[in-house]
């Protein structure tokens, strides 16, 4: 088992969560050390890269603030990512109010991947790379927390607020589509 | 590409990947990639956009966010929780008399309700002017206790008592001391010696 679940053979994030409840700031930096590089990426597949770090720092400030919310029946990366979501969103509604004052929709997670383009190293990378670029934000979401961190349907079924099923249809859909589009896949 | 008969295996992919399997089912993961060659070649796919992710994904400073949390938790801590309540010198005033009343009255009606009490215990046929003389000898502490004779005539009750009365009345019992005796004064019974009793 890897230690996305944070159940390894070290301390769980359970047992850091009450540590940190009984005041061992230690156990704060070890869930952080855990978790951030996680929430960085999944930040950066929902197109926020220029603000990778402060939404990570939000998303734990946020967390740690709500910590006796926390259900420790679900995983704590997973409940990290709804926050940081949250923040994501919250923050786009903002910036686009003061743009345009339009409000800003759960579809409008559109990411610009195109700055990224140089970033990826091999030319089949840059293929998978610009793949995802042409998923719907939906698409690319259900992908990313499935690919990365291997979730079950129903527990990204929470996360992005849809069923365990259209989230299925949506991986097969996103997996399909990027076969397609790189060579040799 | 033609796609997988073995649906449960190519469902199993992603957590394989990410190392979510538990070993029983990883080992059932690893004997089908030997034979599937449209898994194998899915579950490169997989680890190629994990790596694409991963390349994309800057290295965030977790020590400085662990700083950042144990110092909002800090600042949260230290933040007062409500306004702390103003108590003037009027409400001060005004809680104090409210207090003086409440324990006026509560004295009234403990010596109101006392009396005709004990005018009408059974065994203790006492007379209004026994009565009065054991209320006289409880207030002057008994034999050789400290005088504070009361200069109110309570025969008639306390209902009987004019204002002013029942103020110097109240004054004599804020001398009693505050302890009552744990054995009541002894009544001389008069002897019954009925023989229909016997």
């Amino acid at each position: 088992m890897g230690d996305s679940s944070g159940t390894t053979s070290e301390t769980t994030d359970a047992a850091l969560i009450s540590r940190w409840v009984s005041g061992d700031q230690r156990a704060a930096t070890a869930l952080v050390e855990r978790h951030a590089q996680s929430v960085a990426q999944f930040v950066v597949s929902l197109g926020e890269r220029e603000r990778t770090e402060e939404l990570v720092q939000d998303t734990f400030v946020r967390a740690f603030q709500a910590i006796e919310t926390f259900r420790s029946d679900s995983l704590f990366r997973t409940w990290l990512f709804t926050i940081a979501k949250r923040l994501v969103l919250d923050h786009r509604r903002s910036e686009r109010r003061r743009r345009d004052d339009v409000e800003v929709q759960e579809d409008h997670l559109v990411v610009s991947f195109d700055a990224l383009d140089g970033m990826v190293g091999d030319e089949r990378m840059q293929q998978v790379w610009r793949a995802m670029q042409g998923l719907s934000p939906m698409q690319r979401e259900v992908f990313t927390l499935r690919v990365t961190e291997g979730l079950p349907y129903n527990e990204i079924a929470q996360m992005v607020g849809s069923s365990a099923g259209a989230c299925r249809v949506h991986y097969h859909n996103a997996l399909k589509t990027i076969k397609e589009r790189v060579t040799d896949a | 590409m033609h796609e997988c008969e073995d649906v449960r295996m190519q469902e199993a992919l992603p957590a394989f990947r990410a190392g979510r399997l538990d070993a029983a089912e990883a080992e059932a993961v690893r004997t089908h990639l030997a034979s599937c060659e449209v898994c194998t070649r899915e579950l490169e796919l997989l680890t190629t956009a994990q790596a694409v992710l991963d390349q994309a994904t800057p290295v965030v400073d977790a020590a400085r966010i662990a700083a950042a949390v144990i110092g909002a938790s800090a600042k949260a801590e230290r933040a007062p929780v409500a306004a702390p309540r103003v108590i003037t010198l009027r409400t001060r005033r005004w809680w104090a008399s409210r207090q003086l009343l409440a324990a006026a009255a509560s004295i009234l009606v403990v010596v109101s309700l006392s009396i005709p009490a004990l005018r009408g215990t059974g065994h203790a046929p006492a007379v209004d002017g026994r009565l009065d003389s054991m209320v006289a000898a409880e207030m002057t502490g008994g034999q050789g206790g400290h005088a504070v004779a009361p200069s109110i005539d309570l025969a008639g009750g306390l209902a009987d008592l004019s204002s002013a009365q029942l103020e110097t009345f109240l004054k004599e019992l804020d001398q009693v001391e505050a302890t009552v005796r744990a054995e009541p004064a002894t009544i001389a019974l008069p002897l019954i010696d009925s023989p229909e009793l016997l």
